[in-house]
């Protein structure tokens, strides 16, 4: 399972490496990293299909999480990859935004790795 | 020699004493026209040389011995002028003062009173050139004990038989003489001369008296220039200081005389009188406090100057005494002797007090002051009521100054508190920011020490399985772990030190500051803090710095809340151009840095709407804002603008409606 993890934070790819290394050394979960909304969508667009998850960050510079995600629902249908997001700010207005773009989850800092590996699993 | 001849010689003889008799009495005439000329001449060079009117006297003085001179005896000799308005003759004595010969109105008569002046009228009007009524017997003693009351006469104890009463006329008056015989014709002639000599003496009399009244008012008129020169050049109120002893000095260059002088200042709310008491030449005497009952004198001197007018009080050498003992005794004055301000007690003297404005000009002397002098001493009273207007529009003045000054200080206050509140207004604005800079380093210190736990659990037990190789490899991903642990912890660290550092009034200190990194760290805490405030705010930022920009020298707090604001505004200008954009906005905050030559500039360019003219120029004002109220405290582009002018720097505003904003703080090296 390849999931697309978008954060302007570089540290997250060490630290997603770290957390999901067992999995990562099982091969039963492959991380690809992009540090902005925009390289999101240019890796999607290239590499269309590949992801099956991707979870986001909302709050970036430039194009947000949010606008990330009415993008990633309305031109990748086929089918459409899953989308978590996550943010800082576990706010109603945040949520509910993400869910009318239509966010698959909605995950907040800071990210409890425990049940986001079980949530992977169920995705499995 | 026969009879006829002799007859003939004879006739000769007698023809020629005849003729004789006849050049004798041809000299006698001539020399009589000749004394009469010289004494003419006499008289007439004195009156040329006359060069004030004082000389009038001494002028009438040598005319009347020339008359003496010229054997015309006369009892009394006098100079009437005419008031033909009033029918009545003013009479001019000669008398001598102890300076100077004066000349004194002696007496005032009306023509119709006797008989003597009456006759004078159908004279005058027949343009006869005398008038005469003789007087005898009774009538002599009649006229003495009648007029006695009325004119200023000699007192007689035996009457002449006769007297005759002469008035030969001059244009303007007559020469008065008074004879015990009628004159002859040749001696009436002789005054006829003198009394024409006399109009014009007179008339000159009346020009130089003319002349001098000129000299005399331009001299007032100067003198009041000088006071008022000095009044205009008042500053504040210790010139009135410098006022006083000018006044004096003015009234002495005017020839009042006076020994002591001073200022009463009326003060109606107290209900005391304030006396400045000095000499003549302005050095003081006494400063007294004197309430409006405190004795007879000041309570004149109030009620007269309620009433505006001059008030005059005689003193003999006893009452100064009492004044002064009085004053002593009071505590008004501790040292009789410099209040007396002379070697001896004034024996007698004359107060005056003038009116002005707020009080009563003072002179005193050992006799009253004439008109004229009074005259003058209110002119100067006038022109003082100008310059203590003055002297009080300064106290008001010094007075709104002062609380204009408290104000200022006031509001230096306020302001101090409103920069205060302004900081924790931005502070406020960027916790939200902050707090997400720092929830983010967080979440990697507690996710890498857990990840760091597991690892160091995974490596336990490699080593206790001896594979030491796994547990060298966990060891090294374990050590960069720490390493990032530590890194994101220092970075929570400096957001905190940034926050506290930001919300600390500024230190005041210079230090040499990374002006790159102090723009990269405010324009992050701008994002986000903007974020934290409204989710749907989102804007590209970009940076251009110049690497080569080497550390200047500025207070970093102070620096970054500058970069920190105009961050901001950008930030709010694009957002606002975002919520009215209708086609495709790409909302772009680009925070630059440049180095030229020895100054460093630090732009912050916006693509918002721009400033619309009108409003460019109140930007740097406090308090504009054009934010809703209560979102902009309208502090923050003012603060900014004297923050850089402090590190002698310019901000500029540089704006192109539609198009967006350019904020560019320039700052020396």
């Amino acid at each position: 399972m390849k999931i697309l993890v978008v954060d302007d934070e570089q540290d997250v790819k060490i630290l997603f490496e770290q957390r999901f290394r067992k999995e990562i050394k099982n091969k039963e979960i492959e991380f690809v990293f992009a540090f902005s909304g925009e390289e999101a969508l240019s890796y999607l667009n290239t590499n269309s299909h590949e992801a099956v998850l991707i979870l986001s960050d909302i709050n970036m510079p430039g194009m947000s999480g949010l606008d990330l995600l009415g993008q990633i629902k309305s031109k990748f249908n086929a089918p459409p990859p899953l989308v978590m997001m996550i943010t800082a700010y576990g706010d109603k207005e945040n949520y509910d935004t993400a869910m009318k773009l239509g966010a698959d989850d909605f995950l907040t800092k800071p990210v409890d790795f425990a049940s986001l590996k079980d949530k992977l699993k169920e995705i499995k | 020699m026969n009879s006829q001849e002799e007859q003939k010689q004879s006739e000769k003889i007698a023809g020629l004493e005849k003729k004789l008799a006849e050049l004798n009495i041809e000299i006698q005439t001539k020399n009589r026209e000749l004394e009469i000329e010289a004494a003419l001449e006499k008289v007439r060079v004195k009156a040329t040389a006359m060069r004030t009117s004082s000389e009038l006297a001494e002028t009438s003085s040598v005319l009347f011995q020339q008359l003496s001179d010229l054997k015309i005896n006369v009892i009394r000799t006098g100079v009437g002028i005419f008031d033909e308005a009033n029918d009545a003759m003013e009479i001019w004595l000669t008398t001598v003062s102890d300076s100077q010969e004066v000349v004194r109105i002696l007496d005032y008569v009306n023509l119709h009173i006797h008989p003597v002046y009456e006759n004078i009228i159908p004279a005058r009007e027949k343009n006869k050139p005398f008038a005469v009524t003789e007087l005898a017997g009774n009538q002599v003693k009649q006229y003495y004990q009648t007029m006695s009351t009325y004119l200023s006469l000699p007192k007689h104890q035996e009457y002449n038989a006769n007297e005759y009463f002469y008035s030969f006329f001059f244009s303007k008056g007559a020469l008065n003489v008074i004879t015990k015989q009628k004159l002859t014709n040749e001696e009436c002639n002789i005054m006829i001369r003198f009394a024409q000599l006399f109009g014009l003496i007179y008339t000159r009399f009346l020009d130089l008296q003319k002349a001098e009244e000129q000299a005399n008012e331009t001299l007032k008129q100067t003198s009041l220039d000088r006071v008022r020169g000095q009044i205009a050049s008042m500053r504040s109120t210790e010139d009135l200081k410098k006022i006083t002893p000018l006044l004096w000095a003015e009234l002495k260059s005017l020839k009042v005389p006076f020994f002591r002088c001073g200022i009463f200042l009326v003060d109606e709310v107290e209900e005391v009188a304030h006396v400045y008491l000095s000499a003549p030449d302005g050095h003081s005497l006494a400063v007294l406090k004197l309430s409006f009952n405190a004795n007879s004198l000041t309570s004149n001197v109030i009620e007269y100057w309620r009433n505006n007018a001059i008030y005059r009080e005689h003193w003999e050498g006893k009452d100064f005494i009492n004044w002064t003992q009085s004053m002593y005794e009071q505590g008004q004055i501790d040292d009789k002797e410099k209040y007396q301000d002379a070697a001896s007690i004034p024996e007698k003297m004359d107060l005056h007090f003038i009116p002005f404005s707020n009080g009563m000009l003072y002179v005193s002397d050992i006799l009253p002051l004439s008109d004229e002098e009074i005259e003058i001493v209110r002119s100067l009273a006038d022109t003082f009521s100008i310059a203590y207007a003055r002297y009080e529009d300064f106290i008001q003045l010094e007075k709104a100054k002062q609380s204009i000054e408290s104000t200022l200080s006031e509001l230096k206050a306020t302001q101090s508190q409103l920069i205060q509140s302004e900081k924790m207004a931005s502070l406020g604005e960027l916790t939200a920011g902050i707090a997400h800079e720092i929830q983010n380093p967080l979440n990697f210190v507690n996710n890498f020490s857990e990840v760091n736990e597991e690892l160091l659990n995974e490596m336990k037990d490699e080593l206790l399985k001896g594979k030491i190789e796994e547990a060298i490899v966990i060891a090294e991903d374990a050590i960069e772990n720490q390493k990032k642990i530590n890194h994101h912890g220092k970075r929570a660290d400096a957001i905190v030190k940034g926050m506290l550092q930001h919300s600390r009034s500024s230190s005041g200190q210079k230090e040499p500051t990374d002006i790159n990194a102090l723009a990269t760290e405010y324009l992050r805490l701008a994002y986000h803090g903007l974020r934290a405030k409204d989710k749907s705010f989102n804007a590209t930022m970009k940076t251009e710095f110049d690497e080569s920009i080497p550390t200047i020298n500025v207070i970093p707090q102070d620096i970054g809340r500058v970069i920190l604001n105009l961050i901001t505004n950008a930030f709010y200008a694009v957002d606002e151009k975002k919520k009215s954009a209708n086609e495709v906005y790409e909302p772009t905050v680009t925070v630059s840095t440049k180095k030229i030559n020895d100054k460093v500039e630090i732009s912050v360019t916006d693509n918002g709407n721009g400033i619309p003219e009108q409003v460019k120029e109140k930007i740097f004002q406090p308090f504009f804002t054009t934010k809703p109220t209560g979102q902009g405290t309208g502090l923050g582009l003012s603060l900014s603008y004297d923050i850089v002018k402090a590190h002698s720097g310019e901000l500029i505003a540089e704006t192109m409606e539609g198009r967006g904003s350019i904020f560019t703080i320039i700052l020396p090296k």
